[in-house]
């Protein structure tokens, strides 16, 4: 008995979570109790100095060669690469940054997944650097035609990066993809906000090729709902630390539109396990697909003083109006009755509508409730001209 | 225990709570996998068990032991994972079995030691995936997790002597499995 106890515990210790597989999870893990403080802790922020003193016991050797070499690093050459940071194309400065400061940072990029998004910070600092030039009127053409080839370079390399990951890792694969396509798309409306025609040659031109590229790719690999799920917990715990981070900086009004978009996204998470629940995978990774692009772009917003200076929010990520709301909007079309009047027929299917969407919302029941709103604004549009709606509700930003 | 007894005996709630994801993540990732046979929902699973725990302790209690715990918290995931694959009830399975548990007379047609001394563990390990989930269970807390009986009993909330008879029984079943497949290698190779 105990031999074969023993051989059993034997054969099943050789079942235990790779390296990868637990790093993950214990930075999920940790992301979480960040997140969640124990009670008596006042804020999001404040479990991390404890958090951080553990955690060093968590570190792995990479991490703690990262830390040593950036430290004598920056020791031994005293602040120059954190002056080079600032330089744009022309500085003297600027081959540090290019050449030292990021090919220092490269050498640390451990995954493909952190590759691909390394390179893609890189695409984002060229433009950045362009704009700024073009800001102080210091844009010339061949500066422009350099900036844009090294700009085509780095979108290359993660597309390239991208590629190669789906060899070996279609899912992974697909989330560096869904990411990679937010990237751009922050950059795109950046060039449509800035009320200048389009062109499809230098910079504006490489980013819409690259976006071309990924809406053009065929591969039809999705992440799994489980996969899809964590990248969305470990992105949506980030973008709620930068939203506390923020809260000094930023006036109210920044503040709120931050907030909606945040319960936005949170609306969207719920929606798509909901989904998931009833429908299955796809139709979960769906909804869950655009919440990480969202995710992305409020990131960018949050993050990129070039993002935030250049275009709005309400423009990268829209305000996603709530069931209340939209049968806020709904309402609007009902005409007022006085006393004694009852409503027309188009108006009372209407208002059938309404009673119904609103009585599965007292129930909990959000999923329906969307369904028949939906189902409600179909029919709205239909009746275009009796029942048409005007105006938008306030959404409380 | 006061509170600040404790912290200052066993160290904040947080580094207990980082010390038993330390301690027992691989255990708990290795029960899932036994059970759910699938590594991606395995690990979430672990997750899962530990942001429970975590909102356990932010609402203010505190978990004395965190073995026991943990594994009621991962046990009962595992059990919503098959409701939501729509496994097999327990009932239906017993009527499949044939008669109800608890006959501990069942325990005597053949002792669990003889039914393991026949048994070639590495094989058996790998067939507990084929055997139904009421039977994988407690054979999964009692050889890969080494759980005894009692502890067993606690964990799925039955007796000592229905986890037994469950244990006996998944044991046959894997012995009746392993045999044909034994059987069923013989007779290509004489063939």
């Amino acid at each position: 008995m105990k031999s074969f106890n023993t051989e059993v515990a034997k054969h099943a210790k050789k079942t235990r979570l790779s390296a990868a597989e637990r790093s993950e999870l214990r930075e999920r893990i940790f992301s979480y109790m960040e997140y969640h403080p124990l009670p008596k802790q006042s804020g999001p922020v404040a479990v991390r100095p404890s958090a951080s003193r553990t955690r060093w016991e968590f570190l792995s050797a990479t991490y703690a060669r990262v830390a040593a070499g950036a430290f004598a690093f920056v020791f031994i050459l005293a602040g120059i690469p954190l002056v080079a940071e600032r330089a744009v194309p022309g500085d003297i400065l600027y081959p540090i940054k290019t050449q030292v400061n990021e090919q220092f940072r490269s050498q640390f990029v451990d995954s493909p997944y952190e590759k691909i998004a390394f390179e893609t910070e890189l695409m984002e600092r060229r433009i950045a650097e362009a704009r700024l030039l073009e800001k102080e009127g210091k844009l010339s053409p061949e500066v422009e035609a350099e900036i844009a080839e090294a700009v085509k370079g780095h979108a290359t390399a993660a597309w390239a990066g991208i590629a190669e990951l789906n060899a070996s890792d279609a899912e992974e694969g697909a989330i560096a993809k869904l990411t990679f396509g937010s990237a751009l798309d922050v950059q795109s409306a950046i060039f449509a906000d800035d009320g200048e025609a389009e062109t499809e040659t230098g910079i504006e031109g490489v980013v819409r090729a690259a976006r071309a590229s990924v809406d053009a790719d065929r591969s039809t690999t999705t992440p799994s709902y489980t996969r899809l799920s964590a990248r969305v917990e470990l992105e949506t715990t980030r973008a709620h630390e930068l939203a506390t981070s923020v809260n000094g900086s930023a006036t109210e009004e920044e503040r709120a539109k931050i907030d909606r978009r945040l319960g936005d996204i949170e609306r969207k998470i719920a929606s798509a396990r909901e989904a998931q629940e009833a429908e299955g995978d796809t139709e979960g990774v769906e909804v869950l697909s655009v919440a990480l692009t969202d995710i992305q772009k409020l990131i960018s917003f949050m993050t990129d003083i070039d993002v935030r200076e250049n275009v709005a929010l309400d423009t990268l990520v829209p305000v996603v109006l709530t069931p209340e709301e939209r049968i806020a909007v709904l309402r609007e079309g009902l005409p007022e009755l006085e006393e004694g009047e009852a409503y027309d027929e188009q108006s009372a299917t209407l208002a059938v509508y309404i009673t119904r969407a609103e009585e599965l919302l007292a129930g909990g029941n959000i999923r329906d409730a969307e369904k028949v709103i939906t189902e409600a604004e179909i029919f709205v549009k239909g009746e275009e001209g009796s029942l048409e709606i005007e105006g938008e509700v306030e959404v409380g930003e | 225990m006061p509170e600040s007894t404790k912290q200052g005996e066993e160290g904040s709630q947080e580094e207990r709570f980082l010390k038993a994801f330390d301690e027992f993540s691989d255990a708990l990732f290795r029960h899932a996998m036994y059970r759910l046979s699938d590594r991606e929902r395995a690990v979430e699973i672990v997750h899962d068990t530990f942001t429970k725990v975590w909102t356990y302790l932010r609402s203010g209690h505190e978990v004395e032991s965190y073995k026991p715990f943990l594994y009621k918290i991962l046990n009962n995931l595992v059990i919503d994972e098959y409701r939501k694959r729509k496994d097999v009830s327990l009932d239906a399975l017993l009527e499949e079995e044939g008669g109800s548990e608890g006959k501990f007379d069942e325990l005597h047609e053949g002792s669990l030691e003889e039914l393991t001394f026949a048994l070639d563990a590495k094989k058996a390990t790998e067939l507990i995936h084929e055997i139904p989930e009421v039977y994988r269970e407690v054979i999964v807390l009692r050889f890969i997790d080494g759980l005894g009986p009692r502890e067993i009993s606690e964990l799925v909330e039955e007796s000592e002597n229905v986890v037994s008879v469950r244990i006996h029984r998944g044991m046959k079943l894997l012995r009746d499995r392993l045999k044909s497949i034994e059987d069923a290698a013989e007779q290509r190779r004489l063939t």
